[in-house]
Parts: structure tokens; sequence; C-alpha cells
């Protein structure tokens, strides 16, 4: 204490320093519902990773609000409710996202990817996430593929397809080794918004197709669900899928209504992702075939698209989307 | 069909648009049919595809279809338009029209061929692939279905050595005397051939004019210069068109003649004999069912290359035979009004007398595509100046050098 101080400013210290100590503890006190939050949050984040669950929009928010029109510069966080999300295949939870078959990134400009654990058991939110995309990406590519996967056994199984027919699922099913290439593992780019300095859009190189130096994309509407050559963009000996996020004001995709559901549209859609998904399928077992007609033979490109398009109502019958 | 006719089809067919207009949708349970539902978009196209495959999972999970709702009596050989495959659930429906198509695919990749690459070879790709897996599906019903929507029908369309031409499809409707443009070439000369009944004639001789008061069988002429290769360009007789057994069909870019004589020296109309008068001659097919059919020009023919060929389908006179004016395909359901359907497409005339007279032909060609197998026309193309019927006067001018048959 300092003797020579007058009494008021002595005084005056001591509140201070009182209410700074009470600040102090009101600031670090653990109230008992701060305590259950984060409880809670641990709670739901152990569970996350005890079931590799996280939440996300079911099969897509138009189709969960049942309103073709909904856009997606629309609250959708808000609107919409999330659903819990089993995911299956991840190779390691705390590093980038990425499974057997599926690699995912943010973009050709950031290689990188959330890891599992840093949304394990949480509420994925949408709004200008590339996490959200990452996962739901990763999840109902994942979706398709096994579906595929089990199909293609039956087929096996029977006869009906001869193992080097189909390079797609070679190596998922028997392990063995196969001649043919192999489309996977499969690299997701969540974000085709983001374009190396010169390249204005995918779709401005459309034409021959490479095999495996192929791209799918799914962004807006009018050149949304095309595949391109961007062979500069695309790693060797695999096959890109591209989902695009913000590029456009009006993300109008509406196709594949059920009879007893509503027709919907969003990039974020469930639907788009398998209907690019078979179009892999497609470039697995007739390679040549796709390689050959696209913008060539419409007929044939129209039975590629029909065919991708009644392939979204087969996962969606037999495994849901939630 | 170039891209601004694209975007004014919703105008023209605004139940099969699909575009950026808003309430569009790609809905794979649809009732759009090839080629009335036409696009020039792969993915709106596809939405045949997809809803043919729709609706082999909706027969096979216990539902019944009307394959031809509006359609009475039902084209199909045993009228009977009402398919029913099964009662599995809908998923496991879905699992087997998956795998049909994952089946189908793989034997495309094997079998690539032009053929195959096409709405009906894939077609039959699937029909196979449907005998594969007979535990579930019925290639009669899958057939009727694929006929149905219009699929398994074409052949070779749009299989042309011009398909990276865009647009594509305008020229196909054109009218017009540019030999080097796809489309109906229509001179402005008449067309012609000597008449010479069992090979040769007093009246008529080979050499390339017409001379006075010469026989000739005059037509109009018109080629079909277009890529559109139709159906099939070998058509089977019309009897196994009836079935579900037929491979091939005969659906093409028609013409039907309406015919008008508007002047002539001679006053043509005494010349329209019955007897003489020169029928489209569809086809022959096997014993007992040949002469059947409806008129029609495939691409890269011309009338003229028909007429000079006794052995093709279009040259024939025949006695006797009850003519009607041309039908509507719907009331085309038997063989004996099949037999009725044949147009007159020429007539056999005296040429005028005097050299220089000119003979004027004044007719229209309508341009359809038409599917022997359901007889059913589609108005696929429209010229943009002329719709898909052209009116055309084409001219004859008798020689006056060469020989007269006046005497």
């Amino acid at each position: 204490m300092d003797r020579h101080a007058p009494f008021w400013l002595i005084c005056g210290k001591r509140l201070l320093a009182v209410s700074a100590v009470l600040s102090f503890l009101s600031f670090t006190s653990c109230r008992p519902s701060d305590i259950a939050s984060r409880f809670k949050s641990g709670a739901n984040k152990q569970e996350g990773l005890n079931s590799s669950s996280l939440f996300l929009f079911e099969r897509s928010p138009s189709a969960a609000l049942s309103n073709q029109k909904i856009l997606s510069t629309e609250n959708l966080d808000r609107l919409v409710p999330k659903s819990k999300h089993v995911f299956s295949g991840i190779l390691d939870s705390r590093s980038a996202l990425m499974g057997s078959k599926l690699i995912l990134q943010y973009s050709h400009f950031n290689l990188s990817a959330p890891t599992f654990y840093s949304w394990a058991g949480q509420d994925v939110y949408w709004k200008d996430n590339p996490d959200y995309r990452a996962f739901f990406a990763y999840y109902y590519s994942t979706k398709s593929i096994d579906y595929i996967d089990g199909l293609l056994g039956s087929l096996k199984t029977a006869g009906l397809i001869l193992s080097n027919q189909v390079a797609w699922g070679e190596n998922m099913m028997s392990g063995a080794t196969f001649v043919a290439p192999n489309v996977f593992p499969l690299l997701l780019s969540v974000d085709n918004s983001k374009l190396p300095s010169g390249v204005n859009s995918f779709v401005t190189d459309t034409g021959y197709c490479p095999i495996f130096n192929s791209n799918f994309r799914v962004d807006g509407e009018g050149s949304c669900l095309s595949w391109s050559n961007v062979s500069a963009l695309s790693p060797t000996d695999r096959e890109a899928a591209f989902f695009g996020d913000n590029a456009y004001l009006f993300k109008k995709i509406s196709f594949y209504r059920d009879s007893d559901r509503p027709s919907f549209n969003n990039v974020d859609d469930a639907d788009v992702v398998a209907h690019e998904m078979f179009h892999v399928v497609q470039d697995a077992i007739v390679p040549d075939v796709l390689a050959s007609t696209p913008g060539v033979n419409l007929q044939m490109d129209a039975l590629f698209e029909g065919t991708a398009d009644f392939f979204v109502g087969g996962p969606e019958q037999r495994h849901g989307y939630g | 069909m170039g891209r601004y006719h694209h975007f004014n089809l919703y105008g023209l067919i605004p139940d099969a648009f699909v575009g950026t207009l808003g309430g569009t949708t790609r809905d794979i349970d649809n009732t759009l049919t090839f080629p009335n539902a036409y696009l020039d978009s792969p993915h709106d196209l596809g939405r045949i595809v997809s809803g043919a495959l729709y609706d082999l999972v909706w027969v096979s999970s216990g539902n019944t279809l009307d394959v031809f709702p509006s359609e009475s009596p039902c084209p199909f050989a045993d009228l009977n338009c009402s398919v029913q495959m099964g009662s599995q659930t809908k998923a496991q429906a879905y699992d087997n029209v998956l795998e049909l198509v994952l089946l189908s695919f793989a034997k495309l990749e094997a079998t690539p061929s032009a053929e195959n690459v096409t709405f009906s070879g894939f077609s039959k790709l699937m029909l196979d692939s449907c005998d594969a897996l007979a535990t579930w599906c019925t290639r009669s019903s899958f057939t009727k279905i694929l006929e149905a929507r219009g699929l398994k029908t074409i052949h070779n369309w749009y299989i042309g050595t011009d398909t990276a031409a865009a647009p594509q499809n305008e020229h196909l409707a054109k009218f017009g005397d540019d030999p080097v443009a796809r489309g109906i070439i229509l001179p402005d000369t008449l067309g012609w051939i000597p008449f010479r009944p069992g090979g040769s004639s007093s009246f008529a001789n080979d050499d390339q004019y017409v001379d006075p008061c010469e026989a000739i069988i005059v037509f109009p002429n018109v080629t079909n210069s277009s890529n559109l290769l139709g159906f099939d360009s070998a058509p089977t007789n019309i009897a196994d068109s009836w079935s579900t057994t037929a491979e091939k069909f005969r659906g093409t870019p028609i013409y039907e003649i309406v015919y008008q004589i508007v002047s002539t020296p001679l006053g043509f109309s005494s010349f329209k004999h019955p007897t003489y008068q020169a029928y489209v001659e569809p086809w022959t097919g096997v014993a007992g069912a040949d002469v059947k059919g409806i008129p029609y020009l495939a691409a890269g023919e011309s009338i003229k290359e028909l007429a000079e060929d006794e052995e093709s389908r279009i040259f024939g006179i025949y006695n006797n035979i009850e003519f009607d004016s041309p039908q509507s395909s719907k009331s085309a359901n038997s063989a004996s009004n099949l037999y009725k359907l044949r147009t007159p497409i020429g007539w056999l005339f005296k040429a005028p007398s005097s050299g220089g007279d000119q003979m004027v032909l004044e007719f229209s060609v309508k341009y359809k595509s038409f599917d022997a197998h359901l007889l059913k026309e589609f108005s696929i193309f429209n010229d943009t100046d002329n719709g898909d019927i052209q009116t055309i006067s084409q001219t004859l001018e008798v020689d006056n050098t060469s020989n007269s048959f006046c005497n």
C-alpha cells in the first residue's frame, strides 16, 4: 500500500481490484447450463465418432420442404431440418476426408479437405461452408457407389457380366488385379467456381472426352450436368467430380420426381450427385461409346442422360437418403 | 434444330418443354414419347428414356400401365395396351431395372455398332437383357413400353454424316431446289419416265426428251436428300410389322401427294384413268404379303429413281384396284385397309402434240416421319417458312426437235 496516497485513492484501487475479481469470476464461472451444453456437445461428438455420423440436409432442401421454388439464396440453415447421416468407408477420421474410392478436395487450388473428426456428431451448417459440400458429396457419392456395387455384384454372380467387362468393380468386389484402368479413387472437387486462370468455364471445351481424364460437374442451370474435357485440370487416371456452389444466383436443377414425391431443385441435391455418379458408372462400363458419342450422337447422349436420371430413383428407393 | 427454335418450342409444345422457364422439371414419371417430345438436348430427350424405364418399374411393381391411353383401338396386334409385369416392391423393381440397364450397357460396350448406339438398337439390347433377366422381365410387355415411348422403332434416326452440323435439324425440313442442301429437293421440272407396257411400247422411246404425243408417266420430281434415314431402310413385310417379333420397321420421311392438275394444253383430266395410274408400291414382301404399306420416300431416294426401277416399290400399274384417298394411319389397322392406302403419285399422259407445249403439275409434299409399325405419323420438323407441307408447281416442256408419236 502506498502510505502517501490519499485515502480515496486507496479505497478506489481496492474497489477496482474487487470489481476485477468479480468480473473475472463472472466470466469463468461454470454455470450449470454451460456445463450441460458443453457436456452435450462433447457427448454428441463422441457419439458422432462412434457412429461415424453428422447432420446434413436430407436429400435436398427443396425435397425436404416440398418446395421446388426454393433457392439457395434463402436461409436454408434455418428453414431446412437436418438429419443424421452415417458415413462409411472413411479411412482416417482425423485426416482429410477420404475413402477407398473417394478423395475429397475443396478445389483445384485448395487440395485439402475437412476432417470427419472436426464435424463428427455436429450439425454441419450449409451457408458458405465448403465443409458441408465435402461431406454431402462424400456421403451421397458413396451411397451411389455402394448401390452400384451391389447391382454389379448381382449381375456377376449370375454370370451375366464378365469380370473384364466392367472395370468399375474389379478391385472393390474381389480385390483381384485387373487389367483395365479403374475409375477409383474418384476425386471430388466440391468447389468448381475456383478455376485456374485462363479457364472460364468447363463447358467451353466439350467434345472428345478422354475416358479417364474427364470431369463431371454439378452446378447451376444450363451448364449443369455436363462433362467436359478439362485435361489440364484433372489428375491423371482419375475421374473427377465437381460439385458447384455459388457460381449462379439462381440454382435450379429440377428433375427426378418419383410418382409420390414432389420434384425439387437445388445444387445441394443428392439426386444431382447420384446422376453424375451414374455418368462415372457409364464411363466405367461403356468407356469407348461414352468417349466417342458426346455431342455427336444425340440419341446415345440422351440414353446416357436418361439412364442417369433414372438411376437416381434407385438409391432413393433402396436405401433412402437419410 | 437450333437453339433459337429450341427455346421457341415452348410455344409449340409446352408440355414437352424443358428449359429455363419456371416450373420445368426433369421428371422420370412422365408420358413423353419420341419423337413428339423431341428436343435438341440430351438431357431433355433423355427424359423419354428415363420415362420408359420408370414405366418398367411401374408395371413390375404391381401396377398396370395403359401405354396408349388415347388410342382406340389399341394399335398392337393383340389389341392389348394394358401392360402389367409383376408385383415386386418398388425398391426391388428399381434394382431389377437398373441391373437391366447395366447389363445393356455391358452389351453395348461389347457390340458398339452403329445400330446399337441408337434408341432402337439400345432398346434391342435392353430387350435381350430382359430375356436374360426373365425371372421378372417379360419381353413382350417391355417391347410394348419401348414401342409406345417411340424408342424401339426408331432406327438410324440422326445417324448421318453431318450430325456435327448445327443447327442440326432445320435443314432436314427444308424444301427447295438446292441439291447440296439437306432436305426435300423440289426442282422446277416435272418428273417423267416413258410408259412402255410390257417393257416396250410403240408410244414411247428411251431418249431423254418428251416427244409430242409420247406416252409418259408423269410424277412429282421429288428427292429426299435429308440425312433422316428413317426408321429403317430395309423394311420387312407389313404382316410382320403387326407383331412384336418384327425386327425392322419402316417409318420415314414420307411424301403424300395432294394432286391437282392446274393447266394443260390437252386437258389432263381425260388422261387420269385409274387403269393407268402409277401407284406407290411400298414394297414387296414375302409371298402372300406383298403390296402393303404406305408410300414413303426414304432418305436419299428420288421418285424418279424408284420409278425407273421396275423392281422398286414405287412403280406398278394395277387394274381393278379399289382406291381410297389416303386414310389416316389409325384406320389402317388391317392388311386390307393398308392395301387401299396406296397413293397415286403419277399419271399416264399422252404428251402434248406441239413442241414447246408445257405440262404443269401442281402438288404438295407433306414431310412427315412415319412409324409403320405403330402406324403413326410424326411431325418432327417444321420448315421455317413453309411448315411441313410445301405446294409447288413443276413443268415439263415438250421437245420440238425429236420424234413425234402423234401419227
